[in-house]
């Protein structure tokens, strides 16, 4: 159980400090005493089969999770005073979308089905303070930037005229509009076309480099994870059970879940590309 | 946690206190006791009610609770409110039970064949249903009215055939779920007639849902007897009738509130009784079937 | 979408003429002898006659037909079997009326049920919520005519703050007409607002677990801002379905209405033909409102279209 990010230069201190994070559906404990760090622009990627409280953990962390269930423990974020968990949710609107952005699993129903692209990637930039005119023009740029063909007409189209890797591509607009210094990813690839997986993650790759963003990259796929990220947790019955540096874990994994996950991974390489879809 | 709209959420009304198979819904239970009470009292007043309904204690006219041995008090004429609202429970009864009959023998049968017959038919079908929707209980009321004259057989064959539509579209929708069901393509498969399919398997499946659309249906045939005998093309002067005795209760509601009341408050309580019904028995049938 | 708006225009044209169709045929073939109701049962058989003649009863039943619905085409709906005056003309003034009544008890259950419909999902785990659900439930089961006469005793007659009855030509006294349809209209309003808080709730109960809504959030919407801004329009799509149904309600309840507040609209003419047993009125006001209800189905599927651009496409 080695950890410390060994990279980068010089950083003031953690971007975001999670330590002792428990979340609770009425008695039944979901998460168990979570604590993390991640760096300025570090990559820190979480991996775990289904139900092992992955999802739920960024969730907390985002300060979004599901009506009945609580969260306890502290999320500090640098330059926020306090606890975000007990921030109020006045604060709390002020720091998503500007210092940090989302992406989701799906983006079938990710988007308004009834309001135009164009709208609702101008509106993350509108909440946070730029003009009509400018977000306008800046939604163009955007569209362009995620690798979206004809960016004017895409902005006039409605999610349903758009294919999924396409709505990915908006919501990583979106996420990443005001250059954040947090991206959370929640499995952003796992409801995407094998062929258009690889894309959308390359745009993740890139725009998190090029705005410095650090990133905290939830999957259960872990070619995926070792590619994008710098270092790992690992997820099992709502606790991390290893995290260390990519390579380490994957190569010398010292849990057993750890093991479990990564020869099913293997099993399941070959076959992947034919079963799904 | 504080408002949060966006957290999936639980429906505590019309799901939550024990709904989900923990023992009996708090609100079904209310709403069969009310709809169970209404039947009781107009069942009872067929043999025996505190006093007779054409009786009128003119030395009691307009009095309060209790005054004379009278209950509820009396109405303007003398009349023991207590034994009207007994001998109008019997009415609502009747024309409740007339009209959503009416609706539920022709429309559950319509309903089956609109889930069981070719698209083009169906279609056919259910344009017609629509346009029956067009004719709501009241005006078809008043057309009948027109033609036979008002009354309280009128006011029930109108209400039940302007309920029809709603019972095709509930059927049709329910026999639909059940036709796509394994056990339904099997009897397919090993050459059952459609009939008998349709005797055997569709009908007691969606036998739940036209229970919920009666009870629903009943409290909707409530309120139109009640507008209809408002007007005076209900219930005629001889039937003791909820919707009569507000309509009559008008000219003293200033001066004697309470003679509105009752049968007022006796309307909002059969009604919420059968809306509660419905709602709670749609929770306990399957919810596959509830959906629409 | 304009081969949409097409069928449905299809649709309500064909559904109209069924329903010119069945009305008359009901109206002709169900009863007695319409001439020998209006001259009353003491009538000589050749003033019947000579009646029948004139009413032009006597003609095959197609050709009564034709000649009806040749005539409304045109606005033409026939003289009254009694008053032996021109339908149509009254029947349009009288139908305004109807139409100002629905109109505005639409707009009191529109103020009603959206704030109330939201805040009773947004707060369905809190008392105020289940509050709501419940005072709705209660109104839901109220006939519109006795929250009218409840209206009449405690805010006309006993604190006079309004009249109790009549009606005012707006065009002559908007103030008078406002004063004296403020109750009509609270009356209709009040108790369709409460079914249609029912339909605002569970409705926006559907979208609050929408994964769009937790989007709006990330980029930094306050819980309330989401829904305000994303959820609600989509919640109108079922709640547009449910407020056609109810336009048609509130024109039938507006028959009962106008009874309890004495207004001369198409209701108190329908209910004045209906004791009159003046079949030809009857028949003519009972198609106006059948074709009231049919257009309105027909502009709420618009409507959704308007509302939903996935259906746009097909």
């Amino acid at each position: 159980m080695t950890t410390t990010a060994p990279q980068q230069k010089s950083v003031p201190g953690p971007l975001l400090e999670v330590s002792g994070l428990t979340v609770r559906a009425g008695s039944s404990v979901l998460i168990d005493d979570i604590s993390l760090q991640i760096a300025q622009r570090e990559r820190v990627g979480i991996i775990g089969a289904s139900g092992s409280g992955k999802s739920l953990t960024c969730m907390a962390i985002a300060q979004l999770l599901p009506e009945g269930l609580t969260a306890s423990g502290s999320v500090r974020m640098d330059g926020e005073d306090g606890n975000l968990l007990t921030t109020p949710e006045r604060r709390l609107a002020r720091i998503r979308g500007q210092r940090t952005g989302m992406v989701f699993q799906e983006p079938m129903t990710a988007l308004n089905p009834t309001m135009r692209v164009g709208r609702q990637v101008a509106e993350v930039l509108r909440l946070h303070g730029m003009s009509a005119g400018r977000a306008r023009a800046e939604v163009q740029d955007l569209l362009t930037v995620v690798g979206l063909p004809d960016p004017q007409r895409i902005a006039k189209s409605y999610p349903h005229q758009l294919s999924g890797g396409q709505r990915q591509r908006v919501v990583i607009a979106i996420a990443m509009a005001n250059s954040p210094d947090l991206l959370i990813c929640d499995e952003p690839t796992t409801a995407l076309d094998v062929t258009v997986q690889a894309t959308v993650l390359d745009l993740i790759d890139r725009r998190a480099a090029a705005a410095d963003s650090a990133l905290l990259f939830i999957s259960h796929d872990l070619a995926v994870v070792a590619r994008i990220c710098d270092r790992v947790l690992v997820m099992y019955g709502g606790r991390i059970v290893e995290q260390g540096p990519v390579t380490e874990v994957l190569t010398k994994p010292q849990h057993e879940h750890t093991r479990r996950l990564l020869a099913d991974a293997d099993l399941g390489g070959e076959q992947s590309e034919s079963s799904t879809r | 946690m504080s408002l949060d709209p966006t957290a999936r959420p639980v429906d505590p009304v019309t799901a939550a206190p024990g709904a989900n198979r923990r023992g009996p819904n708090a609100l079904l239970v209310i709403g069969a006791v009310i709809v169970v009470a209404v039947a009781v009292a107009g069942v009872v007043s067929f043999f025996w009610t505190p006093f007779d309904t054409g009786f009128t204690d003119t030395a009691n006219a307009k009095v309060g609770m209790g005054v004379g041995g009278h209950l509820l008090g009396t109405d303007r004429l003398g009349r023991d409110i207590a034994s009207l609202l007994m001998a109008g429970a019997k009415t609502t009864l009747y024309v409740g039970i007339v009209a959503v009959g009416i609706a539920a023998v022709i429309g559950t049968p319509l309903g089956i064949l609109a889930a069981m017959v070719p698209r083009r038919y169906s279609e056919f079908l259910m344009r017609c249903t629509d346009l029956l929707l067009a004719f709501p209980a009241l005006l078809l009321a008043l057309m009948f009215a027109a033609i036979w004259g008002g009354g309280i057989t009128t006011a029930m064959i109108a209400i039940g055939i302007a309920t029809i539509p709603s019972f095709i579209r509930v059927v049709r929708s329910g026999a639909l779920v059940v036709l796509e069901s394994e056990y339904v393509q099997a009897a397919r498969v090993a050459g059952r007639s459609r009939l008998g399919i349709a005797w055997n398997h569709v009908l007691p499946n969606v036998l739940g849902l036209v229970i919920v659309q009666s009870s629903v249906s009943y409290a909707i045939a409530i309120l139109a007897e009640a507008g209809l005998s408002y007007l005076g093309f209900g219930a005629g002067l001889t039937t003791p009738s909820w919707g009569l005795m507000l309509q009559e209760s008008q000219s003293t509601l200033s001066s004697y509130p309470m003679i509105t009341v009752w049968p007022a408050l006796a309307i909002a309580i059969a009604v919420v009784g059968f809306n509660l019904l419905g709602d709670g028995l749609r929770d306990r049938f399957d919810p596959r079937l509830a959906g629409r | 979408m304009l081969r949409r708006f097409g069928i449905r225009a299809l649709v309500f044209v064909v559904s109209a003429f069924g329903a010119s169709v069945l009305i008359f045929f009901v109206l002709s073939i169900l009863p007695g002898d319409p001439a020998r109701v209006a001259l009353g049962f003491g009538a000589t058989d050749e003033s019947v006659a000579a009646l029948r003649t004139e009413m032009g009863l006597d003609r095959p039943l197609i050709t009564q037909y034709l000649s009806w619905i040749g005539g409304v085409l045109h606005g033409d709906f026939g003289r009254s079997f009694s008053s032996k005056l021109p339908i149509g003309p009254m029947l349009f003034d009288r139908f305004t009326v109807t139409l100002w009544l629905v109109l505005g008890g639409v707009v009191v259950a529109l103020i009603i049920s959206i704030p109330l419909g939201v805040l009773a999902a947004v707060r369905h785990r809190k008392v105020s919520g289940i509050l709501i659900s419940g005072l709705s439930q209660v109104g839901v089961a109220v006939p519109a005519f006795l929250a009218g006469m409840l209206l009449i005793a405690l805010v006309a007659m006993r604190w006079k703050w309004l009249p109790p009855n009549g009606y005012v030509v707006p065009a002559t006294d908007p103030g008078g007409f406002v004063k004296h349809m403020i109750l009509p209209w609270l009356s209709l309003g009040l108790v369709q607002g409460a079914v249609l808080t029912r339909y605002v709730r569970s409705a926006v109960l559907d979208e609050m677990g929408q994964d769009y809504l937790r989007t709006a959030r990330s980029k930094g919407l306050r819980p309330m801002q989401a829904l305000l801004r994303h959820g609600l329009r989509n919640a109108s799509i079922p709640v547009v379905t449910v407020l056609g149904v109810q336009l048609v309600t509130l024109m039938i309840g507006a028959v009962v209405i106008e009874r309890v507040f004495v207004i001369p609209g198409v209701g108190s003419m329908l209910t004045d033909a209906v004791s009159n047993r003046d079949l030809m009125t009857v028949q003519g006001i009972v198609f106006v409102l059948v074709l009231f209800a049919l257009l309105v189905s027909f502009l709420v599927d618009i409507a959704y279209t308007l509302i939903d651009p996935r259906l746009r496409a097909k």
